[in-house]
């Protein structure tokens, strides 16, 4: 495995061009247009599943904190046991 | 004549408080999540590649896409999801009465990918097609795959309102297959300011 790696690193080394055969990695990076939609793409992907959880978290909390209050209160209302 | 036994019966409540949210609806949240993502990265993959065009955007000889007929067809799906909050609305006070928005909201839904496989044909003929530029490739990928959660959320309200017919559709059932319109319905108008405009 080791010796795999190394052989590998020593091709990439001696043909850099290799590293570049990324489709997207290396496309454009010079112009300003697609510099922010690398961006705006890196913003989104990292923020959304942040959003989508942590949404849905306060979503939970919410509705723990609202059916605490009702069942609170309906327990405040009921007659005392006898 | 034996004496009666009698047993004495005990009820058990369950002691466990309500589950905040269906187990129905929990999963097809975390389904919907996953979803999310994969829309997410196809549509950062062509915003990437939109402004990374060199020949620009789409690119010449390619044909241009129908913006102002598809802004009609998304009219139609996001009624169709209005329809459908309404129906679901309808079925806590009267379940029966939720099966006609629910089937208007299935209808619609069916009109708008109907009307997708119609543009669909309209633009293969005008040579756009998945091979023909990477334009067309994004297209088909991206608005297929829409396509196909489209079809799989309308089986599934299909199911849920055949359910509903015969008044055997718990309300756990009906807010899942919902959610998973309100996703197929709001993932749409992201997909229309990006691919088409």
């Amino acid at each position: 495995m080791i010796r795999a790696a190394a052989i590998l690193a020593v091709l990439l080394a001696l043909a850099p061009e290799l590293a570049h055969a990324c489709a997207v990695c290396g496309a454009g990076v010079d112009d300003d247009q697609s510099r922010v939609a690398y961006l705006l793409t890196t913003v989104s992907l990292s923020a959304l599943p942040l959003a989508l959880f942590g949404g849905f978290f306060l979503y939970l909390r919410a509705k723990h904190r609202r059916q605490a209050t009702t069942h609170g209160a309906a327990g405040r209302g009921a007659p005392e046991p006898k | 004549m034996p004496p009666r036994r009698t047993a004495s019966l005990r009820v058990i409540s369950d002691p466990r408080p309500a589950p905040l949210v269906p187990n129905a609806v929990l999963g097809m949240l975390i389904f919907i999540f996953t979803e999310a993502m994969l829309f997410a990265g196809l549509i950062s993959a062509h915003s990437i590649t939109k402004a990374s065009s060199a020949v620009g955007w789409p690119p010449p000889g390619q044909p241009r896409l129908p913006v102002e007929d598809t802004a009609v067809n998304t009219a139609a799906l996001l009624l169709s999801g209005v329809v459908v909050f309404f129906a679901q609305r309808r079925f806590r006070r009267d379940r029966a009465g939720a099966f006609l928005p629910l089937a208007a909201g299935i209808a619609l839904g069916a009109f708008f990918v109907g009307f997708q496989g119609v543009e669909w044909v309209g633009l293969i003929r005008e040579g756009l097609t998945l091979t023909s530029s990477t334009h067309g490739a994004f297209f088909y990928l991206i608005v297929g795959v829409h396509a196909l959660h489209a079809l799989a959320a309308l089986l599934a309200l299909g199911w849920a309102a055949a359910k509903l017919r015969r008044a055997v559709l718990p309300p756990s059932t009906l807010a899942a297959t919902a959610l998973f319109w309100y996703f197929v319905v709001l993932v749409w108008p992201v997909i229309y300011l990006r691919v088409y405009l």
